[in-house]
């Protein structure tokens, strides 16, 4: 996407905010989806391609850790932190069947400290050094913007009558 | 050089500190941030200036003031319009206000106050860039407001007990840092002098919003405040549950805010002092029951918290003289006599210590920042964590989560402009949709799921991805004893508002008056330096606790 004509610009902190709220959406734990949150926010550009990877279902990966470890069925959202964990910890080779790079892959191994590159078919998690990275300012794409609400809406509570007066503890009007 | 903390062993336990209730309890101390912001300012002499001001007779209009901090300048841009009283909530529902405020990254010009003009109103809908820091509404005190404008308009005296019970002319509703609906980032601010400390851009914002409204009663009504009355009217805030998850989600930096305050009570316990600060001492317990006499609030349960607090304090302090005081011990032998009260007392207790002893516990101030997330350590063994567990965890291990009442309040935000809100999770829909405050279920959850693993952690959490952040939490709190808040947050019998008392105590806030238990008003800077006192260099650092003017 060319950042350019028509384009948003948000604050670093408001899209690590609505990144983390998309991936609890879908049901990313809290940690993970912190973790990712942090990622977009440093790499914005992978913005665009997270909303694939929020658009599939959460499934439940099978780890086998007899010679490194070798993650099938993984959900990138959810399992890419324990395969960073793994190469922290030397356990290599960490290889993610069926998932492809991308810039969210890209973005995710920055943040984690690790490069992924493709082999085989697979994704190769494996020590890598960057540079620091510095979250900042960027223009998001206004459609990516939206389908990103989308998923964040997902953690939002459709209001009650009961709600609206009793829920936040506070009346409705204060001319006092 | 930052100064340090102490070791760990001088410092009253967590387990004691991190109570709900006792974090319900906190009063504004010398290092809360709102009198760390007026000692900088007073530091740097800084003046405001006011640049801009385009207002009706009615007060509808805008207004631009500036003031120079640490080699920057910053300027609050300030709209007023009229409102429907219909219209006029402290709710985050709201869609229109009194007034609205931007805090400006330097001095705006003519087309950046159109811009602001039409995009401040708007607040959570308007369209904000890097140049603008804070963005914040008010709604006025109606009552007050009208009431100092009718006395200023007529000549009459001015209505000196509402201005001492109510305390300011406006109170905000919110006041957004940190990107929130796209302003400025933190980190593009955090470096600057004067702006280190945490919630400095957000401090410096209220304090120009009361210079602000001081200007603006002037206006309307047509006469001069007394200095001594502005300084009576601080700058209300009406606070819901939308503060309250920062403590949850900021661990290691709510462990920085109290380790400091610990380790300034730490420090004065054991101090040596002369006559003078034991004069001082004396003087501020009488201000303190003062203050006390003076706070009087609607709800009924916090009232009698007060009522009981007077007569506790008196019976702390009374006696006391300054020879008293100056014994061997004497103040840490108060502080152990306080505990036979409530914690409130002890709470009052110790801000009152620490207040005289600026040059002792100041330099802690510069600890409180900590832009730091609690990180996993991926290398613990199971068995390791189990240790941490058992050793720092035994308040969420103990908690039977089967009984309905320890599951019973769930968080969560609202559709209706995310507005953060309660349920009861089990007679109302919205639980599958919980904002992850829970962290102590998690942690109970996590001891549940650990025993019968071996191995690194990180294996473990490949099969137990939802335990990653309770794990992280756990192995925190070795370092940070003081990152967790040890209590159920979904108990039926959490009150939400210990919570904001404890962040807004940090802030500096005084006179709580707590609508409900999810829901406060408070008073900031209200005693504090005025504008014009920092002109004339004649600002004091010493407002702990308003009372009224003598």
């Amino acid at each position: 996407m060319a950042a350019g004509v028509g384009t948003l610009n948000v604050s670093s902190n408001q899209l690590k905010m609505a990144v983390l709220k998309a991936c609890r959406g879908i049901g990313v734990p809290v940690a993970q989806a912190q973790e990712v949150a942090a990622a977009i926010a440093a790499s914005p550009l992978a913005l665009n391609k997270l909303l694939a990877h929020l658009a599939k279902p959460i499934s439940s990966a099978s780890f086998d850790f007899s010679f490194g470890v070798d993650v099938q069925n993984a959900h990138l959202l959810k399992d890419f932190s324990v395969c960073a964990d793994a190469v922290a910890q030397g356990a290599l080779p960490v290889i993610l069947r069926g998932v492809a790079k991308c810039d969210v892959t890209q973005a995710l191994a920055q943040y984690h400290g690790v490069s992924a590159e493709m082999d085989n078919g697979n994704l190769h998690v494996a020590p890598h050094q960057y540079p620091a990275q510095r979250s900042g300012r960027c223009k998001v794409d206004p459609d990516d913007w939206r389908r990103l609400g989308v998923y964040a809406a997902l953690t939002y509570v459709p209001e009650t009558d009961a709600s609206r007066l009793a829920g936040a503890g506070a009346g409705l009007t204060d001319n006092d | 050089m930052k100064d340090a903390v102490i070791a760990e062993a001088g410092l009253r336990h967590s387990e004691e500190v991190m109570r709900l209730s006792r974090m319900g309890a906190m009063f504004p101390s010398r290092l809360s941030f709102l009198r760390s912001l007026t000692r900088r300012l007073i530091a740097d002499k800084s003046n405001v200036s006011r640049h801009h001001w385009d207002m009706d007779a009615e007060g509808f209009g805008t207004a631009v003031y500036s003031v120079d901090l640490g080699g920057h300048t910053y300027s609050l841009f300030a709209i007023t319009q009229p409102l429907d009283p219909d219209m006029r909530t402290d709710r985050v529902i709201a869609e229109a206000w009194d007034s609205a405020f931007v805090l400006y990254d330097g001095l705006p010009n003519a087309l950046e106050i159109a811009r602001l003009s039409k995009n401040a109103p708007l607040q959570e809908l308007g369209q904000f860039t890097q140049k603008d820091l804070c963005l914040s509404r008010a709604n006025k005190s109606v009552r007050l407001f009208d009431q100092i404008v009718t006395s200023l308009r007529n000549g009459a005296d001015l209505p000196m007990g509402m201005i001492q019970d109510i305390g300011y002319l406006m109170r905000t509703t919110a006041v957004y840092g940190n990107g929130k609906f796209g302003i400025a980032d933190r980190s593009e601010i955090d470096a600057r002098p004067g702006l280190q400390g945490p919630f400095m851009a957000e401090m410096l914002t209220v304090w120009l919003i009361r210079t602000f409204t001081h200007d603006l009663v002037e206006h309307v009504g047509g006469g001069k405040l007394p200095d001594h009355v502005k300084r009576q009217l601080g700058i209300g805030n009406s606070t819901g549950l939308g503060m309250a998850p920062f403590l949850v989600s900021h661990p290691l930096l709510l462990h920085s805010w109290m380790i400091c305050r610990e380790t300034a009570l730490a420090r004065v316990r054991v101090t040596e002092f002369g006559m003078d600060t034991a004069v001082q001492l004396i003087d501020l317990s009488r201000r303190a029951a003062q203050h006390l006499l003076e706070w009087n609030i609607a709800d009924p349960l916090h009232h009698a918290r007060i009522v009981k607090l007077r007569r506790e304090w008196a019976g702390l302090t009374c006696g006391l003289t300054a020879e008293l005081l100056m014994a061997e011990g004497a103040l840490d032998r108060l502080l152990l006599q306080s505990v036979a009260g409530s914690e409130d007392l002890q709470e009052l207790t110790v801000s009152w210590m620490i207040e005289p002893f600026g040059d002792l516990v100041d330099g802690l101030t510069e600890c409180m920042a900590n832009p730091y997330e609690p990180t996993l350590d991926a290398a613990m063994d199971c068995a390791e964590l189990g240790s941490a567990l058992a050793v720092h965890c035994g308040y969420a291990t103990a908690v039977d989560f089967t009984a309905p009442h320890a599951t019973e309040q769930f968080w969560y935000v609202s559709e209706a402009k995310l507005e953060p809100r309660i349920g009861k999770r089990h007679t109302e829909a919205g639980a599958d949709r919980e904002s992850p405050l829970d962290i102590t279920r998690q942690i109970h959850s996590l001891a549940q799921d650990l025993p019968g693993h071996t191995g690194p952690i990180w294996q473990f959490l490949a099969y137990f991805p939802q335990h990653r952040l309770a794990v992280q939490r756990v192995q925190a709190l070795a370092d940070n004893p003081y990152s967790e808040i040890r209590d159920n947050l979904v108990d039926a019998d959490m009150a939400p508002v210990d919570m904001l008392r404890c962040k807004l105590s940090f802030f500096g806030a005084s006179k709580f008056d707590p609508k409900s238990q999810l829901w406060t008003r408070i008073t900031l800077a209200q005693g504090a330096p005025l504008a014009s006192d920092l002109a004339a260099e004649k600002a004091r650092d010493d407002w702990w606790l308003p009372v009224s003017a003598p």
